[in-house]
């Protein structure tokens, strides 16, 4: 009797507040998240009207050394994703010791400063303004988190700073100038989606989402590039980043017998939604996206379904395949000196700092503006070594670098995924 | 900074016995008035004084002290522990966030709004939280902190869900001031929090501020004395919300960003470190938990302490006050400033500013105690 009447008061106290926030914002929808852009479009190639930058963002770096800074979560609940920072960290350090990074003003060493946030974003902020008024940095690298990265973007645009690729597949920073992004969630759904269109022209599609930017901007891909076609989708069903497990939304699916799920459901909830698919009679293909991981699917150890996962990848990420690949080498050697295991979360933090260096050497002139500018348009022969052979960097300023995605088929018996046989589709 | 008004300031010089140490103890009444505002004047000036870097810091510290504040009064003054004064803090900055960009409100009223919104959840939650006590006012707000990020992200259409929220709009400074954007913010801040400080310090001094700590010490005793319990555990907790919701203001005045990472049970647990670090039950002990908060990291990583075992100092830190000063740092100043005005004179065995049991009753939770001196 006690419980539920503390569970009632939970309940009160849950719904009030609820009320009070749904009083607060009054029913409107509209965002405000127009960027305060610091220049119009044209001038450069880029788009990036230097003439409101203040003077240290468009002077040429002098000196053989580029200082930049980056700010991630080294502590705090989210503290395992810091290897992500470690990752650049060890990277830095072997290009330093083989003598620098060739550029458009000659060889330079680079200095990296490290600053942690605990995943908060107001610590991001004060962070990256240390790294900038403090430290001059030149551009920043490696953030981690989409909050942590629309915190700080509109003050970078102001400095004329740049934030080269941080970790977050949200198409909310592509607003922003002085912010560069690798990949989004929005493409791998529309890769997603025109792969349906090629192999399944007439399925029935059941969905699993998490109801956040991730899971939402996934469905949101798919949707672009099934609308009108011979796909439906006869289900859609999401769960929140806080729920603890997904069995009642994978039950409800199950009983649509759908030909096709879309599972866009982050690591342990991927596992779980593959658990309780086993225990049903429906077999459908499942496709999924880089929320999913092959530790996740082995997790879930299910024999009977696990021979139609299909899911999209840019990066080499398996030892397995790419164990005798060069440059798969030159990352396992140097991650590990630093004592960080090759696992995903290195590679996902790899590959952007591959396209951090690529920006840097290719700026002219070498100043922070320079290095926006070669960001938002990298050389189409750009190619980080941890990327897919095969795989086209995009050059167009404003949208992401890494549009192309291969569907890779999960192979049971080397638990992970294998490399797909057929060309990568491309977003655009 | 170091007022004693703490103990010395009410309780205990209006007590003691022994007349002779009365003037000492008013002698350091003065010092701390003086002291107060000798700090409230240098960080009026430090605007000129600072790089826009080094004053946003110094901004950070005066919504931390805000927030650090609210928790005072309502864990260190009414002794009913809050662990989710970050939700109260966030509905304050979504307020200003979401009314200032999406309807045109301006900055004070967005910022008043907030406050009487977080004063109306502190409602909310007190209602229940009458019912219980100590651990169980706890685990109530514990339960309020948990869910708030969660709701944030259930309204992600009026919140922006986790990649949270910015604000275009800037409080512009007053023209012809010739001040710049984070000038105008820290000066506003800094107003905001010395005015909630002289009114919680006054509220402290007075019947209502005697009838909270009565609670605190002991509910019973306070009831049977004539005490409303409910009305005044309830007023403290809305009027806790309603600090911590100016404080949320702050934020988002200062930053104009504002997503739930920043609003988790961990801010909530940095706020309740930051009092007993600062004093649990001393208004200006808030400041030393808001410095502590915004420098003590960076400090930690200075000294070349990894990263990763900051929290582990946190805790540590927070043993070691519990164990030998319950007072934190203004109570450690109080204690050493009684403990050198009285050396020369006391005979010994003679204690008569010593805290009795009568003086300083046990609170319930342990919270608010001021140190033994025993233990120091």
């Amino acid at each position: 009797m006690t419980t539920s009447k503390r569970l009632k008061i939970g309940t009160a106290v849950a719904a009030a507040l609820a009320l009070t926030i749904s009083l607060t914002a009054c029913g409107t929808t509209e965002k405000s998240n127009t960027p305060t852009s610091s220049g119009s479009a044209g001038g450069s190639a880029a788009g990036i009207d230097a003439s409101a930058c203040p003077d240290s963002a468009t002077k040429e770096i002098t000196g053989d050394t580029i200082t930049i800074g980056q700010s991630g979560p080294l502590s705090g609940p989210y503290a395992a994703v810091g290897s992500a920072n470690k990752t650049v960290k060890a990277y830095v350090d072997s290009i330093n010791a083989d003598g620098g990074l060739q550029t458009t003003a000659g060889k330079k060493k680079l200095k990296l400063i490290t600053l942690d946030d605990q995943y908060q974003a107001s610590k991001t902020q004060s962070n990256v303004r240390e790294l900038v008024e403090q430290d001059h940095v030149s551009a920043i690298v490696g953030l981690v988190g989409t909050a942590n990265g629309l915190a700080v973007a509109p003050y970078l645009d102001q400095q004329c700073v740049p934030s080269l690729f941080p970790l977050s597949g949200s198409t909310q920073l592509l607003q922003y100038k002085f912010t560069t992004v690798g990949q989004t969630y929005l493409d791998q759904g529309a890769v997603i989606g025109k792969y349906l269109k090629q192999k399944y022209p007439n399925a029935k599609v059941a969905v699993l989402y998490q109801n956040d930017d991730t899971g939402k901007d996934s469905l949101a891909g798919v949707k672009s590039q099934i609308d009108g076609t011979g796909i439906s989708i006869v289900k859609e069903e999401s769960y929140e980043p806080t729920d603890t497990d997904v069995s009642a939304q994978m039950t409800t699916l199950a009983a649509t017998k759908a030909d096709v799920l879309l599972g866009f459901a982050f690591s342990v909830k991927c596992t779980q939604a593959l658990k309780n698919l086993q225990a049903t009679s429906w077999r459908p293909v499942i496709l999924t996206d880089t929320m999913c991981a092959d530790n996740d699917i082995n997790a879930a150890n299910v024999p009977d379904i696990a021979t139609k996962i299909y899911k999209t990848d840019a990066n080499k990420t398996s030892q397995a395949l790419y164990g005798s690949d060069a440059d798969f080498k030159k990352f396992v050697a140097t991650v590990t000196k630093e004592g960080i295991e090759p696992t995903a979360t290195p590679v996902t933090a790899w590959v952007p700092f591959e396209l951090d260096l690529a920006a840097i050497s290719n700026a002219k002139p070498l100043s922070s503006v320079g290095i926006a500018e070669a960001a938002r348009s990298l050389p189409a022969d750009t190619h980080p070594g941890l990327l897919r052979d095969g795989i086209q960097i995009s050059t167009t300023p404003g949208e992401p670098a890494i549009r192309q995605f291969y569907m890779d088929p999960w192979d049971p018996a080397a638990k992970g995924f294998g490399k797909s046989t057929e060309p990568p589709i491309s977003a655009e | 900074m170091n007022t004693p008004n703490t103990r010395s300031g009410r309780t205990s010089a209006g007590r003691m016995s022994a007349a002779r140490l009365l003037p000492t103890s008013r002698g350091w009444r003065g010092v701390g008035w003086t002291g107060m505002l000798a700090a409230v004047a240098v960080a009026a000036l430090l605007p000129w004084m600072l790089s826009s870097y080094h004053l946003s810091e110094a901004s950070s510290v005066l919504y931390l002290s805000l927030a650090v504040l609210s928790v005072n009064l309502l864990t260190g003054m009414n002794g009913q522990l809050s662990l989710g004064q970050a939700a109260f803090v966030g509905i304050g900055a979504y307020s200003v966030v979401i009314l200032v960009g999406d309807h045109g409100w301006t900055y004070p009223q967005a910022m008043a709004a907030g406050a009487v919104l977080a004063a109306v959840a502190g409602i909310v939650v007190a209602v229940p939280a009458l019912r219980l006590r100590g651990l169980y006012v706890a685990l109530t707000t514990f339960g309020i902190g948990l869910v708030f990020p969660t709701l944030l992200q259930k309204f992600t259409s009026v919140t922006g869900g986790s990649g949270g929220k910015s604000l275009t709009l800037a409080y512009l400074p007053p023209a012809g001031s010739g001040l710049d954007q984070g000038q105008w913010a820290y000066l506003v801040s800094l107003v905001v929090l010395v005015v909630a400080m002289l009114f919680v310090h006054l509220l402290k001094q007075s019947k209502t501020g005697r009838a909270i700590q009565a609670v605190r010490d002991n509910d019973i005793v306070a009831e049977g004395f004539g005490v409303p319990l409910a009305r005044i555990k309830i007023a403290t907790f809305a009027l806790s919300a309603a600090l911590a919701g100016l404080a949320g203001g702050l934020f988002a005045l200062q930053r104009q960003f504002v997503s739930p990472g920043d609003l988790g049970l961990n801010t909530s647990i940095e706020f309740f470190v930051g009092m007993a670090i600062g004093g649990s039950v001393s208004v200006p002990g808030a400041v030393i938990g808001g410095l502590f908060l915004q420098y003590a990291p960076d400090l930690t990583q200075d000294l070349g302490i990894t990263p990763i075992y900051t929290p582990a100092v946190y805790g540590g830190l927070l043993i070691l006050i519990i164990i030998f000063a319950r007072g934190g740092a203004a109570g450690l100043a109080t204690t050493i400033s009684q403990r050198l005005t009285r050396q020369p004179h006391s005979p010994p065995g003679l204690t008569a500013d010593r805290p009795t049991q009568q003086d300083e009753p046990y609170s319930r939770s342990g919270i608010g105690r001021e140190p033994p001196e025993e233990v120091l």
